[in-house]
């Protein structure tokens, strides 16, 4: 039976600049343990930004954490504006990954505007990472 | 209070064609067990898709395994399209049943694009089953 080993929520609400262009860490995981020696990592994060001036979209990305090499978990691909750009967004990006012989695993949630010559503004958003048996 | 008994994610990052306004299954969950007699299960589906040509929107569906098995759950709604042409769209879907003296359940989501005269197509996503003490 699949069950939830540990979960973890990480939550910021102070706003955050996303320059142009690049590609921005906004939120953090932290270390999650893993007690069994291989594992399912469920991975979501959710969020709202504004977007700058001629953003026409935003690509979300999850990736591991400093120690598991920054790699890209899922797919990152363009999400068209919902509103002009300037008006506010939700960002929402889930992943699901097998891991095997790691003590912890940890998460980051980055963001990209599409097109913007203005920087835009992310307000909030979490993410969570839960540890499921695998 | 209800209590987490089991749980299963499914990702889901294989490109599946969207045949016109055909409805087809994009994810399918994993069997989770149910050790009890009564259980509430909670189903929660997000993903991302590319829509075909003349698309206007998009229905989503969740089945318990097998589209022909006791017909959707919760409601079946059409959503507009959020962008234009080219776009790439985001789905979400939830729905929540009472299941009993059933060994284990397992469920599917289902998309189906509205007015396509082309092809769309399904880019990741991921199902998640709980099942909570009822």
């Amino acid at each position: 039976m699949s069950e939830v080993l540990e979960k973890q929520i990480s939550y910021s609400s102070g706003n955050v600049a996303v320059p142009t262009t690049d590609e921005t860490t906004l939120l953090q995981s932290g270390a999650v343990q893993v007690p069994v020696h291989t594992c399912i990592v469920h991975v979501r994060a959710w969020g709202q930004m504004t977007s700058g001036v001629n953003a026409t979209g935003i690509t979300a990305r999850l990736r591991r954490g400093p120690d598991g090499g920054s790699s890209v978990v899922g797919e990152a691909n363009v999400t068209t504006l919902a509103a002009a750009a300037g008006g506010n967004e939700q960002v929402f990006i889930e992943a699901v990954e097998r891991r095997e012989n790691v003590s912890s695993v940890a998460y980051e949630l980055s963001v990209q505007q599409a097109a913007a010559t203005g920087d835009g503004t992310f307000l909030q958003g979490l993410i969570e990472v839960e540890i499921l048996t695998g | 209070m209800a209590k987490l008994l089991a749980k299963a994610v499914t990702g889901q990052s294989t490109d599946i064609a969207l045949t016109g306004a055909a409805e087809t299954v994009v994810i399918a969950s994993q069997r989770v067990q149910v050790r009890v007699a009564t259980c509430l299960v909670h189903i929660r589906a997000w993903g991302q898709w590319t829509p075909g040509t003349g698309t206007t929107g998009l229905t989503a569906r969740l089945y318990r395994w097998g589209t022909g098995e006791g017909g959707p759950l919760g409601e079946v709604n059409q959503i507009p399209r959020a962008a234009g042409s080219g776009s790439t769209e985001t789905v979400m879907l939830e729905a929540v049943e009472l299941r009993r003296s059933v060994e284990s359940v397992q469920y599917v989501l289902s998309v189906e694009q509205v007015g396509a005269s082309g092809a769309g197509s399904f880019i990741q996503g991921a199902l998640e089953v709980e099942v909570l003490s009822g």
